[in-house]
């Protein structure tokens, strides 16, 4: 196992790519080494309990250098009972969330001695700036009339990610049913429902809010193991 | 000004209604049915909805002025306004191979008859929605013909869908290639790269962080948040 996940970090750029933050220019920089940085531990306890967030928990990411080595992180975990976990932690700044099925299935091929070729996210990121920057001229030149505003806090400003959360009482199947008699996704229904939200609070007909696409309609994406996604899209 | 023609059939037992309105204002005309749901009655409308389009694109795209039409078309047309086609995806040839190869695609995803379809077969009165558009474009794009599913019903047309895939791979990138790649220079001049290299073997290359990667790793930083992290967990043997 240990020597298909090296194969993989080889053979796979976005997994030795490391990021570096240019003050003079103001962007991140991603960087792909042809060193190999693989970061492999092992780990013998008495019980998995907990075994990730521990080792999450001895992981820093509070400052820019935490990132000038790629970060992926391995730990093979082995319980007293006799199990054995790996524990995988990656950056979200290599996946997304079809890569991640992607990259396992790479790695199962790796421990059989078959890694496929695929294509590798650097070949496609400049592309996806590219895109990236035509989007922003255009989106700038659209909204620029627009005014920002910002909603309001329910909870006082704490420096810390804070979420709230309402359940919404309508069973699966009612929305299914709403679904197939209008011809529309849940996720239709959803963003209609924040919209109106939107609406509501901010007392404005006219709102705009993002939505994160996968990328993967580009052409030469639907293989690609790294952040493919490409932007958020302003929906009005 | 809108003017509704409406026309009730009766196919089999099943009653199936037409509507054709005509916008002058919007310079369309739309063809409108209700029916019940019945395989081969939605056979039928399909055929009568295909010689229907038939029938406009001629009227729309025939130099002639003079246009004498057989049957039910003399009197549904008589004081229409003769239209030569509007838009450039209209009068833009389209490449017959991509035709073709969206045809066969089309027939095969909706289960038509490629007989049934035309260039200028209108997409959403085949039953082409916004959930079966994002599938049309994954097979198209299987078959080298790269379209979003946005463009899909904004092309509105099979020659609209072979246009505007002709259009993205002819589109004009190089301006916003050269300013990624003035990026990248910029990128390579300022970061030192002694700091950058894991060892003294180390080959690099750098290029610009995509603005996802960006705000997440700056997010990261400014808050520590656990959850940015995808911490994976399985047995392995």
């Amino acid at each position: 196992m240990k020597e298909a996940w090296r194969t993989s970090v080889e053979n796979l750029d976005i997994l030795r790519t490391s990021f570096h933050f240019s003050v003079e220019i103001g962007r991140w920089a991603q960087v792909v080494h042809s060193s190999l940085d693989f970061k492999w531990t092992t780990e013998k306890r008495q019980s998995i309990d907990n075994a990730a967030g521990d080792f999450i928990r001895s992981l820093h990411f509070d400052a820019e250098d935490a990132f000038h080595r790629p970060p992926v992180y391995l730990r093979h975990v082995s319980s007293s009972s006799g199990e054995d976990y790996l524990i995988v932690v990656l950056h979200h700044a290599l996946y997304d969330g079809i890569s991640l099925p992607m990259l396992f299935g790479y790695v199962k091929a790796a421990y059989k001695g078959d890694p496929p070729s695929t294509t590798q996210f650097h070949t496609f990121s400049r592309r996806i700036i590219s895109l990236e920057a035509r989007a922003t001229d255009y989106w700038a030149s659209r909204l620029k009339d627009v005014h920002p505003w910002a909603f309001p806090r329910r909870v006082p400003s704490t420096p810390n990610a804070w979420r709230a959360s309402k359940a919404v009482n309508a069973p699966k199947e009612t929305i299914d049913r709403f679904c197939r008699r209008y011809e529309v996704s849940a996720q239709s229904i959803a963003q209609a429902a924040w919209a109106k939200v939107l609406v509501i609070s901010s007392k404005h007909l006219d709102v705009i809010y993002g939505q994160v696409v996968s990328g993967r309609t580009m052409a030469g994406s639907e293989n690609i193991i790294g952040p493919v996604f490409v932007s958020i899209h302003p929906a009005c | 000004m809108r003017t509704a023609f409406h026309v009730l059939l009766t196919l089999s037992q099943f009653p199936v209604v037409f509507e054709v309105v005509v916008n002058t204002a919007s310079d369309t005309i739309e063809l409108r049915s209700a029916v019940a749901v019945n395989e081969e009655v939605v056979k039928v409308v399909e055929q009568l909805i295909g010689n229907f389009e038939s029938c406009i694109t001629y009227l729309s795209e025939s130099p002639n002025e003079d246009i004498s039409l057989p049957d039910v078309g003399n009197q549904l047309t008589s004081g229409w306004p003769v239209h030569q086609p509007r838009t450039q995806e209209a009068e833009k040839p389209a490449d017959p191979r991509v035709v073709e190869t969206i045809i066969s695609e089309l027939s095969a995803f909706l289960r038509i008859s490629a007989e049934n379809l035309r260039e200028e077969s209108s997409l959403l009165s085949l039953g082409l929605d916004s959930l079966k558009v994002t599938t049309l474009s994954h097979r198209l794009r299987e078959r080298g013909i790269s379209i979003q599913p946005i463009d899909i019903i904004r092309a509105g047309s099979v020659r609209g869908v072979a246009s505007a895939s002709v259009r993205e791979s002819e589109q004009d990138t190089s301006s916003q290639e050269e300013s990624v790649s003035e990026l990248d220079q910029l990128l390579w001049q300022d970061l030192p790269l002694e700091s950058i290299r894991l060892d003294s073997d180390d080959q690099v290359e750098i290029t610009a962080a995509t603005a996802l990667q960006a705000g997440m790793l700056s997010q990261v930083i400014s808050m520590w948040i656990r959850g940015v992290y995808q911490v994976l967990t399985g047995p392995f043997s």
